[in-house]
């Protein structure tokens, strides 16, 4: 062992008796019990952002739960970012509701479908959603797109078909979203961030 | 939980100025009869309960002293600009030339001491009152710079107490225009020593913002949340409380750790409990620290003067 070290010896049971309280005579047994009484919980805290405006205020969410099999890990709490600049801790109403919309049995975790004539929400694979929004984009710019207007101007607009991206993008996925949207020819096209 | 979220309309939020915490909270002038309060709110009931009334007692002993303490010797305006230059504290504890005035700090509040306390712990006091100034510094240093080997642990919270005095004089008298933003973030901008424990605090402003509370002049530094005050990394941060079956997740105190360096350093959460005092809170859960340095084999980047562990070699 070290003698001359840099940093004091950690907290444990075996080094109680060296320390200061147990040098000067203090008990400490009660306080070891309760080490062998109780256990530790774990939770983590993550940033993120809220998705719900253009404000786009930190949030700070509250994980219980180790990663030990069996053991889901739930979100318990979110609040403001004290350290975010926009925000400063603050949320409004609806952010501060943000754990209800995370827990909320209604959420939609998944792609779905409602056929024609059904009047049933149908759940799909995220391949089979994409493959039909394809297609139905297709079929519709195919069948809409204006490549000249009346006077013989080329304008290359595709009125029919509008798009709404989610305001938890970043710049580089909203760029890349008007890269692709407007070289389709779409000309309604917004963000939720807007909202 | 819920208790904790700062409802404003968004409106107000997006016109509200762009804003940043403060960058330093200097020690208060009640800093240590607000700690023997603390002590003394925490003693009844709990498991130290002997300890923290003893640690009680040395708290008013010294705002007694840090009320009467003049005369203190500063350091010179050049001394000052070369440390703001380099991005030095101003008093680095280590290196910096105590005045003897702390030796008599000291000597005084162990007279005092002497007459509230019994058995070995006043035996303990009355011996250290006769030792040499020599002796006191050679202790002072060790404790200074964290060096165990030589170092009585029995009478350290003692000689620590009277530094926290005289070094907590010299922050407050410094002042924040003195106290620069210096190179290191985890170390105390003024005196250059490790944190007791982090804490959220609450403020009149936006509040929530976490300070790294100083263990020797009670300074304490903005550092931002979920970073890890020793190694800075961001990436393995955990939270650890004890589970008691009580407090449900409302605990106050957590133990922060960092995978990357294998340390941690409590943190409390002063909107769960606002009589939070960092030095006196951090010795009453000192169960969180023998379970988190046992189950989870890490290792605690805060230094507590009032409690200096042993050897466990010794045993």
């Amino acid at each position: 062992m070290d003698m001359n070290r840099r940093q004091f010896f950690k907290a444990c049971t075996a080094g109680i008796g060296g320390s200061s309280l147990g040098i000067l005579g203090f008990s400490s047994q009660e306080a070891l019990a309760q080490t062998r009484n109780f256990k530790l919980a774990r939770t983590t805290e993550t940033r993120s952002t809220c998705p719900y405006c253009s404000v786009s205020c930190g949030v700070i969410m509250y994980t219980l739960g180790d990663t030990a099999k069996n053991n889901k890990p739930k979100i318990i709490h979110i609040e403001g970012d004290p350290d975010n600049p926009v925000n400063r801790g603050t949320l409004c109403p609806k952010g501060a509701g943000l754990v209800d919309m995370i827990q909320s049995p209604n959420r939609l975790k998944h792609p779905e479908v409602r056929e024609p004539g059904s009047n049933e929400w149908k759940r799909i694979s995220w391949d089979e959603a994409l493959t039909r929004i394809a297609k139905h984009m297709k079929a519709d710019r195919d069948k809409n797109f204006i490549a000249k207007n009346d006077k013989g101007v080329t304008v290359n607009r595709w009125n029919t078909t509008a798009m709404l991206i989610s305001s938890a993008a970043s710049n580089e996925s909203g760029y890349l979203a008007v890269k692709t949207a407007r070289a389709l020819g779409m000309v309604a096209f917004d963000t939720q961030a807007r909202i | 939980m819920t208790a904790t979220i700062r409802i404003r309309p968004a409106e107000e939020i997006v016109s509200q100025p762009v804003g940043e915490a403060a960058r330093l909270r200097l020690p208060p002038a009640t800093l240590f009869s607000d700690r023997a309060m603390r002590l003394s709110h925490l003693a009844p009931g709990h498991a130290l309960r002997d300890y923290l009334e003893f640690i009680a007692k040395i708290a008013d002993a010294q705002q007694h002293a840090l009320n009467n303490l003049s005369g203190v010797p500063l350091p010179t305006p050049a001394q000052l600009e070369q440390a703001r230059e380099h991005g030095m504290p101003p008093v680095n504890a280590q290196h910096f030339q105590r005045d003897r005035l702390w030796c008599d700090v000291l000597r005084r509040m162990l007279r005092g001491l002497a007459e509230v306390t019994e058995g070995k712990v006043k035996d303990t006091i009355v011996r250290l009152e006769g030792e040499r100034d020599e002796l006191y510094e050679a202790q002072a240093s060790k404790l200074l710079a964290g060096i165990t080997f030589g170092l009585d642990t029995g009478t350290a919270p003692l000689i620590g107490a009277a530094l926290q005095v005289y070094f907590t004089h010299l922050a407050r008298t410094l002042g924040e225009a003195a106290i620069g933003p210096i190179d290191v973030a985890t170390v105390c901008p003024c005196c250059g020593q490790p944190p007791t424990a982090s804490i959220a605090r609450i403020g009149t402003g936006e509040g929530g913002h976490r300070y790294l509370h100083c263990s020797l002049c009670a300074t304490e530094w903005h550092m931002v949340r979920i970073k890890c005050t020793q190694c800075e990394a961001t990436e393995q941060i955990e939270y650890h409380s004890i589970d008691d079956g009580k407090a449900g997740n409302q605990h106050s105190a957590k133990a922060e750790t960092c995978g990357d360096c294998g340390s941690y350093l409590k943190i409390f959460h002063q909107e769960r409990d606002p009589g939070i005092d960092p030095v006196a809170d951090d010795l009453a859960t000192l169960a969180l620290d023998i379970m988190v340095a046992e189950q989870l084999d890490k290792r605690s980047g805060g230094v507590n003067l009032m409690l200096i562990h042993g050897d466990p070699g010794d045993s």
